[in-house]
């Protein structure tokens, strides 16, 4: 959670999610030449001119041909999909288990917090004791391998993630197969982990960015799964061994489940101890479906400021955006485009107006969010209290700017490389292979799009950008959630628009202190 | 039956982990190295296995180089390297590099500075073409000082000032370090990053950015003959600098301080660090200190998560750090405990578990455990993950031009494992011996009183 290395590092910019999930492109900004120059060197030694070959920036070549990994796919009796990319460059071995749905068919906000808790619980307790082994010896035995195991809930999916050096992967298998199929759910251990999750959510509303991230999801989403960022103490306190157990055996089963298997191995070996370990896991009888009645999401009627007070911040944390696309929406690319354009990347608008011309920010973005059933898109910075208002409005501005004026083609075409160029990177890596083939399977994305994507890319218009823009990104009604001190901020965020202030858990503060009155 | 089994693979396990040469430890990235008449030290690694290529340009400047009252300046100096050359705007070095599908970012140690491109390897020159026109022309103005200086006040508030537990652990390096040179932060202070003017900007560029005091790595789809003739077109012609003066980080043995307390007005959980000051990276101990480390504190089986999460339950996290820096770095553990647990009983928990492994020593199997994660975490464990492990040219680049600017001696890419792997139970029982104890160690409890005001009298914790 935190880096306990204060004095080591301080990136330029820094690296999200994943230093390949988001970012993006252009935009020429005058020099400044009415400003003196100091400190340059000397130049380089000659008469006329010796380095007018660096005036501009040099030709390439052709680029070179670039090849997707070679993907085997099979499914076992049980309904579980298996895929092996054998990738001999580094000598060790990824393998994701992906299990959907993380959360059953919808309820009231209640049922589904409570289903919540009980699915994070399910899925981060499968590694504390399975088979014969308790959490300690799992984890020792894990480790002893040279191997790393994890397991997660999401929003979609539930996920098992486990890393291994090469030699040991037949073995790490054997313990794969415990967790999946064997998962103990040891009295003592979930006794622990409900006490610590209730104090772990305490430490998670430490952080201003989580805090904006959960407000923007609740509005956005509203009573749907995906508008909950976290358990209650209420629902956490509820559970137990027996339920969790229950849970676990009739929402998480090997039909619609995917395993991928990427890294140093044989295959044709590797799909017989897969089988081995795999075959047997058996499907529950009553499985809950992964069918939710209509979605019901919120409908904004006006630009309205959701003001979280976190009293004695140094800076503000603001997002602002709407509901947008599912992942498997055609409309999905050129928002991905327009959003390079606008604010993935340290060379797209957000970037070089906000940070680079204003210095409001030292880290501000914009990002598509989207998932299974729905997304959302918004943009977002961290700034001084003072100029919150003002780099609010600057944001505003740019989402315009996309819908009112086409894109040229030489930004438009940057956008496009520099979203190819990611694609292509995060390839290099076998965490990367497999993340984003489980995507394709969890998120309904075709079995051509690993193919398809560097073309679907390329092929997105200018025309389709403004309009994605105009459908997505330029909003009448954007939600706009800030994080800081609401003292300081309620005053010229009235400005902007009618002002709500909250607490940290979202609920709506009394009307005490002169700053909080309308 | 099942335990049986069990017992079984696990002793197949260590004889497995015992073999010469297991595939990986066969890993070897290949390289060469020359170095320019201008003194530019360059290394240059080719693998087709993807059709991209990674530059890294290192300096030999950091935070430990700064003077009193310009505490930030070698960050805020990193800065203004995107801010223009003689022949590439403001900005212009990000978009470049995006626009033509690559990734690029930069970062301030205590210790060196670093730059990457890492991009379609058939973009290689235009890399090039941006880190020499930067080496050579940086164009320095007053209002996009300004402008940085703002964007760095920002950052310092994102990553420190507005987040628990951060500010408290800068004031960890303070009580570590007495030399002022390994105290104070990279980040700095407002004040000062208020200070710096122009001409400082200019002189550290004079001083420090120079192609002697530098080391170029290229790693990925080139050509060796190729890519070295494009590195002396484009950094051939810049001038050597005068070398810059040598900075002494030298140190006591024993911590500046012992113990301290400190306010956290964003946390709602309190939390204690303890950090030994160790020797520099490839010190003779250090690869005992790093096997320590990661005995106590790395993954749920080991010494620390086991008794302070688990057993105990008095700590919802643990953390390890090794910093491992080119003087005197510091080893650390850092967790977020319960409220209704008092510091001092956290703390005797960690000393007691310290004192184990004095009186005792560590097991076989605790040794073999923590070797293979190590072998694990060369693929998995880079500064950005496994984006810069050594499964990407971008990582191997990385590496490279670390043991080439701090050991003069890139093979250790490929060594360097061994060293590890040689240290042996009574090695890691010495280092505890000789550096975990009372006088070289700093102890910081951080109070959670978020939602009171700083200062406010505190019961419980001291």
């Amino acid at each position: 959670m935190i880096n306990h290395h204060p004095n080591q590092e301080q990136p330029i910019t820094r690296a999200r999610i994943s230093l390949f999930a988001l970012l993006s492109l252009v935009l020429l900004l005058e020099f400044l030449s009415t400003s003196a120059v100091v400190g340059s060197p000397q130049r380089a030694r000659g008469k006329k001119q010796p380095d007018a070959w660096r005036k501009h920036p040099p030709r390439s070549d052709a680029p070179r041909p670039f090849t997707l990994p070679a993907v085997r796919e099979t499914r076992f009796e049980n309904g579980l999909t298996v895929l092996f990319v054998e990738d001999h460059r580094s000598p060790i071995v990824t393998i994701l288990v992906g299990m959907p749905p993380a959360i059953a068919p919808s309820g009231g906000i209640a049922e589904l917090t409570s289903q919540m808790a009980l699915a994070e619980a399910a899925a981060e307790l499968i590694t504390e004791g399975a088979g014969s082994r308790s959490s300690e010896q799992l984890a020792r035995e894990v480790e002893t391998l040279g191997g790393r195991l994890s397991s997660s809930a999401n929003d979609d999916y539930a996920e098992v993630a486990l890393s291994v050096v090469a030699e040991n992967a037949e073995r790490m298998m054997d313990l794969l197969g415990d967790v999946l199929l064997h998962p103990a759910f040891p009295e003592s251990e979930v006794a622990l982990y409900k006490r610590n999750r209730i104090q772990t959510l305490v430490v998670q509303r430490q952080d201003p960015a989580f805090l904006a991230g959960e407000q923007f999801d609740r509005i956005v989403f509203g009573s749907h799964p995906y508008g909950i960022s976290a358990p209650t103490p209420a629902s956490i306190d509820a559970l137990d061994r027996e339920k969790i157990a229950q849970f676990y055996r009739s929402n998480f089963g090997p039909g619609g489940a995917v395993a991928i298997i990427v890294g140093d191995f044989d295959a044709s070996r590797m799909e017989i101890k897969a089988r081995e370990v795999l075959a047997g896991w058996k499907e529950p009888q009553k499985k809950s479906t992964n069918v939710r009645e209509a979605l019901d999401f919120p409908r904004a009627t006006e630009r309205r400021v959701y003001l979280v007070n976190r009293p004695v911040s140094e800076q503000a944390d603001f997002r602002i955006g709407t509901l947008a696309v599912k992942r498997s929406s055609a409309d999905y690319f050129p928002l991905l485009v327009a959003n390079s354009i606008l604010g993935a990347g340290t060379g797209s608008r957000l970037f070089l107006n906000i940070r680079e011309r204003k210095g409001y920010a030292y880290d501000v973005y914009s990002s598509v969010g989207a998932l299974r059933e729905a997304g959302s898109f918004f943009g977002g910075a961290e700034t001084r209290t003072e100029v919150t208002a003002r780099a609010i409005r600057e944001m505003i501005a740019e989402f315009h700017r996309l819908g009112a004026v086409k894109v040229g083609p030489r930004e438009l075409q940057g956008a496009k490389n520099y979203l190819n160029g990611l694609f292509s990177l995060s390839l290099s890596t076998q965490g990367g292979v497999a993340e984003r083939i489980m995507q394709i399977h969890m998120l309904d994305l075709g079995r051509d799009y690993l193919e398809g994507y560097r073309s679907r890319i390329e092929a997105v218009t200018a025309e389709q950008v403004q309009e994605a823009a105009r459908k997505y990104i330029l909003s009448d009604h954007p939600a706009i959630v800030v994080v800081g001190d609401a003292s300081k901020l309620a005053k010229d965020l009235r400005s902007i628009g009618p002002v709500d202030v909250l607490d940290i858990e979202g609920k709506p503060l009394k009307q005490s202190a002169p700053y909080l009155q309308r | 039956m099942k335990r049986l089994l069990s017992t079984v693979s696990f002793i197949a396990v260590i004889v497995a982990a015992l073999q010469p040469a297991t595939r990986a430890q066969t890993f070897k990235v290949p390289f060469s190295r020359f170095t320019l008449e201008n003194g530019l030290r360059v290394v240059l690694s080719e693998d087709h296995s993807a059709p991209v290529v990674a530059v890294a340009v290192y300096y030999d400047v950091g935070s430990r180089n700064e003077v009193k009252g310009r505490t930030g300046f070698a960050h805020l100096f990193e800065h203004m390297m995107f801010q223009g050359s003689e022949n590439v705007r403001k900005a212009a070095h990000f978009r470049y590099i995006e626009s033509n599908g690559g990734v690029l970012n930069a970062a301030t140690h205590s210790d060196f500075t670093n730059f990457y491109e890492f991009l379609p390897s058939n973009q290689l020159a235009l890399a090039l073409w941006l880190e020499s026109d930067r080496m050579r022309s940086l164009k320095i103005t007053a209002p996009n000082l300004k402008n940085q200086r703002d964007a760095v006040k920002e950052e310092k508030r994102l990553s420190y000032d507005n987040q628990a537990y951060w500010p408290a652990l800068l004031k960890m390096d303070e009580m570590v370090f007495s030399n002022w040179a390994n105290a104070h932060s990279t980040i700095g202070s407002m004040s000062d990053l208020d200070a710096a003017t122009v001409t400082d900007v200019g002189s550290f560029f004079a001083t420090y950015y120079a192609p002697n005091n530098a080391v170029l790595v290229i790693a990925g789809d080139i050509n060796t003959s190729e890519a070295e003739a494009l590195v002396r077109k484009y950094f051939g012609s810049i001038p050597r600098h005068k070398p810059p003066p040598q900075v002494d980080v030298s140190e006591p043995f024993e911590v500046a301080a012992r113990t301290a307390a400190i306010d956290d007005t964003h946390a709602q959980m309190p939390a204690v660090s303890l950090a030994w000051k160790v020797p520099a990276r490839h010190s003779p101990d250090f690869y005992a200190i790093a096997m320590l480390k990661s005995i106590l504190c790395d993954g749920q089986s080991a010494r620390l998560y086991q008794k302070l999460v688990k057993e105990r339950a008095v700590s919802l996290e643990v953390q390890g750090t090794l910093e491992a820096r080119r003087g005197p770095g510091q080893v650390a553990v850092f967790t977020i405990h319960k409220p209704d647990t008092r510091s001092e009983d956290v703390q005797a928990i960690v000393d007691a578990e310290i004192e184990r492994i004095k009186a005792e020593g560590v097991t076989a199997d605790e040794l073999i455990k923590v070797k293979n994660q190590y072998r694990l975490d060369r693929f998995l464990a880079g500064s950005e993950g496994e984006n810069s492990s050594l499964q990407t040219a971008l990582g191997r680049a990385l590496a490279l031009a670390e043991f080439t600017m701090f050991d003069g001696d890139p093979s250790l890419i490929n060594a360097e494992m061994d060293r590890f792997l040689a240290v042996t139970a009574e090695q890691v029982r010495d280092a505890a011996r000789r550096y975990l104890v009372p006088a070289n160690k700093a102890v910081l409890s951080i109070r959670a009183v978020s939602g009171q005001t700083p200062g406010a009298p505190q019961s419980k914790t001291p």
